[in-house]
């Protein structure tokens, strides 16, 4: 997953957090016990309304259309070409604006002359920010007819946000989407099936990398994707296990840069005894205790598996993957080539030119890594344990809701940013590896400026030997809980053994109480 | 009659007096005992916010006692943080408030000074006092570094993570309990002072005989909030902490907050938080039966 920033922007106060739940709670659960179905609560209010402003302001969810009085006859004529079929609300509103308020203006002829208002949510650290800024004003200047409004919120706020809009119908036209989510999204039916879409316009999903497809398929109600309709398309396919070094430490100590073949027991710890120097607060490397994609690779690396492929429990006690824990803890512990990790650090350790090897989770550390002036680095292939190397992936991309009132307008949009040349190019300078095959192999992408040299290995572990982790229904929580529990060992309170065991009975809980009548 | 009953009922002065109240009166109805009651009921259900909420009677509240560590963990946070902070936060404002009292040089710099805190963003000072506590760059070991202290990492640590977090607590809440301390000080009149004088009381018997009996209303009133208030305790931990290392800050808000709103456990998180209001009101239905045995109101 991309983009944590886990120092955010806080923006619930105490106060607002629990009136917001609790008034959302109230207003939801009416309109449950009243019709069955939570998002009528919006629409069922605009027929009613008197005039067109009280009826707009009513459906304040991210709607286009009639709100500007001068297109009153062109947003009846989009209402027609794109909403029609399922709006009635919209449809009264537009009508009610003609009729009303309009008359003087004389409305340009057909659709062109409306300004359309789409509205894009993601999450976004501040060079993401950027990317997705960038992206807007290009799409708007090529479309001067539409507006995008973007929503930015740091990862963990964001998938409360979009649910709470969900929940509320009040959801933007495109949000972006992860593979850890995607599931929930599409179980609670709330996403928009692209097939459709993808046909009018010929698309050829053959650019793609086929994982950057298949993740986002899912049957009619299956828990896990790979078949079925298409629910969101890819902008990238993050390598979240990407290993970051520091050549200007490997240079001074003389030892050779990380290579292809290179092994976590043999290479990367004798590399990291040598280049372990207490007395100047040097260290050999950043252990690889972050989740997804550092510790979870070790696992698979070594045999194991975070959880049962029945999902059903969690398997992190199990001797191979044990033995991949207990090999990250004798890193800190054992031989002393690590510190613990520091959830404080308001730097990214890595860029104080401290630390000789880093096992991050996101080869999107790239984007800030390229500010790094004191020292020199690049990027390796993640090494490999005893039963070869597996490497994780993640690809993100963007789903239109349902919800949307203009979902032509809004795939055009999604056509720029995740499969047009344009829109993946802009996106890619974050650091992870574009979605589209050719771009991904391409100069253009690789040699951008600031890039590390070793970049293309990465194309390599998407082709050979990458996979995802499991996603699925409770994910959120049981990724969380399982690494606290692990943290445990990485901060030396208790065993790898122990910790492991921990990790364990909470994913166990999690799992178990998955559809049945708990919390 | 009827028209002499109207004018009497549009003179009276409970008519206008309901009409200015009603504003408030309809946003506490709608805004506050509307969701109070909604979520009494949520609490009864199993609910992701999206699809329909299912009843499921108790199970949430016995799920909590039975099954999840986590409640108990942060409800033990919470104490810890309550017992510390309030005690602390009192005694310590008090002694401002009494500093603030004289007639020193510059008094409303120094009063303006530790105000300043209580109107800032719980937010702005998290994020300003996690710089503080960084443990490569922040300001705090570099002055401990200078006395020869290794580096200590603050919020990593389990075992120093919540001190931390209620040192941050306590120097934000100080300078509201100081107004309202230093308000009931400035209520005492002096000539109970000047005759203790006369009457041969030093200094520390002035203050025990005559300013804590007099302020004892005031300890109370700050004491009750402070206690309130710590119970509740969530932005300083949301942003500094996220609950971690280890779930060593993980309050009883903030876990209600993870229920709810990254779970989208909304019936456990309605559960939780009317465990906390139980937990509120029993502290302070004590406190306001103990105060019969030492507040003085005069």
């Amino acid at each position: 997953m991309s983009a944590f920033d886990q120092g955010g922007l806080g923006r619930f106060s105490r106060r607002s957090v629990i009136a917001g739940a609790l008034v959302t709670g109230a207003g939801a659960l009416l309109a449950a016990c009243g019709s069955g179905a939570v998002v009528t609560t919006a629409s069922s209010s605009a027929p009613a309304a008197t005039s067109a402003s009280q009826a707009v302001s009513a459906t304040t969810a991210a709607q286009t259309s009639s709100a500007s009085a001068s297109s009153a006859s062109a947003s009846s004529a989009v209402a027609s070409t794109s909403v029609a079929p399922t709006s009635s609300a919209a449809v009264t509103t537009a009508a009610a604006t003609s009729s009303a308020a309009a008359t003087p203006v004389p409305a340009a002829p057909g659709a062109s002359g409306a300004a359309t208002t789409l509205t894009w949510g993601g999450w976004a650290d501040t060079v993401q920010m950027g990317i997705f800024n960038d992206i807007i004003a290009a799409y708007q200047k090529a479309n001067p007819t539409i507006k995008v409004n973007a929503q930015f919120a740091p990862w963990s706020d964001y998938w409360q946000k979009v649910q709470t809009q969900l929940a509320s119908n009040t959801a933007p036209d495109l949000i972006e989407m992860s593979v850890a989510y995607i599931g929930n999204f599409v179980a609670k039916n709330v996403v928009l099936n692209l097939d459709s879409y993808v046909q009018t316009r010929k698309l050829d999903l053959g650019r793609y990398w086929p994982v950057d497809v298949a993740t986002w398929r899912f049957a009619a109600g299956s828990k896990v994707g790979g078949q079925g309709p298409l629910y969101a398309m890819s902008y990238d396919a993050s390598i979240n296990s990407t290993f970051f070094y520091n050549k200007t430490l490997f240079d001074k100590a003389k030892l050779p840069y990380p290579t292809d073949s290179w092994t976590w027991e043999k290479d990367v710890l004798s590399a990291a005894k040598a280049l372990t120097d207490p007395a100047s607060q040097q260290w050999g490397m950043l252990a690889p205790y972050v989740a997804d994609g550092a510790w979870t690779s070790l696992v698979w690396e070594w045999g194991g598996d975070t959880i049962s492929s029945d999902y059903s429990k969690g398997t992190l006690s199990q001797p191979e993957a044990l033995a991949a824990l207990q090999f990250i803890y004798d890193l800190v512990y054992t031989q002393k080539v690590s510190p613990p990790p520091d959830s404080s650090a308001k730097v990214p350790p890595f860029t104080t030119g401290k630390f000789a090897m880093y096992f991050s989770n996101c080869d999107c550390e790239i984007s800030s890594f390229k500010k790094i002036t004191s020292f020199e680095w690049d990027v390796a292939r993640w090494p490999a344990g005893p039963k070869g190397r597996v490497v994780e992936m993640e690809p993100d991309g963007h789903a239109i809701t349902k919800s949307t009132k203009q979902p032509d307008q809004t795939f055009d949009f999604l056509k720029f940013v995740v499969y047009d040349d344009d829109g993946i190019m802009r996106q890619s300078t974050y650091g992870t590896l574009p979605a589209v095959q050719s771009l991904a192999q391409s100069d253009k992408y690789l040699k951008q400026p600031g890039f590390p040299a070793g970049k293309y290995l990465q194309l390599k572990d998407i082709v050979e030997g990458s996979r995802e982790n499991y996603f699925g229904q409770g994910w959120a929580e049981w990724e969380d809980k399982s690494d606290k529990a692990l943290q445990q060992a990485w901060l030396g309170k208790k065993s790898a053994a122990d910790a492991a065991k921990d990790a364990d009975a909470a994913i166990d809980s999690v799992l178990q109480h998955l559809g049945g009548s708990l919390f | 009659m009827a028209r002499g009953t109207l004018v009497r009922l549009l003179e009276s002065e409970r008519i206008t007096a309901y009409v200015l109240l009603l504003p408030t009166l309809v946003g506490l109805l709608l805004f506050t005992l509307g969701p109070v009651v909604a979520g009494f009921l949520i609490s009864f259900t199993r609910w992701d916010l999206t699809s329909a909420p299912q009843w499921v009677g108790l199970a949430n509240y016995q799920a909590m006692l039975s099954q999840d560590p986590l409640s108990r963990i942060s409800l033990g946070n919470t104490s810890y943080f309550v017992v510390v902070t309030v005690p602390a936060g009192v005694v310590l404002s008090l002694l401002i408030a009494m500093a603030m009292n004289q007639k020193i040089r510059g008094v409303v710099f120094y009063r303006t000074a530790f105000f300043l805190p209580v109107v800032s963003s719980t937010v702005a000072i998290a994020l300003i006092w996690e710089w503080l506590y960084e443990p490569q760059y922040g300001l705090l070991n570099y002055v401990l570094g200078m006395v020869g202290v290794p580096p200590v990492r603050w919020l990593a640590n389990p075992s120093t993570a919540m001190p931390a977090i209620m040192i941050v607590s306590i120097w934000r809440g100080l300078g509201f309990n100081m107004v309202i301390f230093l308000a009931g000080l400035q209520a005492i009149p002096r000539e109970l002072y000047e005759a203790a004088e006369i009457d041969g009381a030093a200094a520390f018997a002035r203050f025990r005989s005559v300013t804590i009996p007099l302020l004892s209303p005031t300890i109370f009133f700050v004491t009750v909030l402070s206690i309130i208030n710590s119970f509740q305790v969530f932005d300083q931990t949301y942003v500094m902490t996220q609950g971690g290392p280890l779930n060593a800050t993980t309050t009883i808000v903030f876990y209600i907050f993870q229920q709810g709103f990254q779970w989208f456990h909304m019936g456990y998180a309605a559960a939780l938080g009317y465990i906390l209001f139980a937990v509120i009101l029993v502290f302070t239905l004590l406190q306001f039966k103990l105060q019969r045995t030492w507040v003085h109101y005069e």
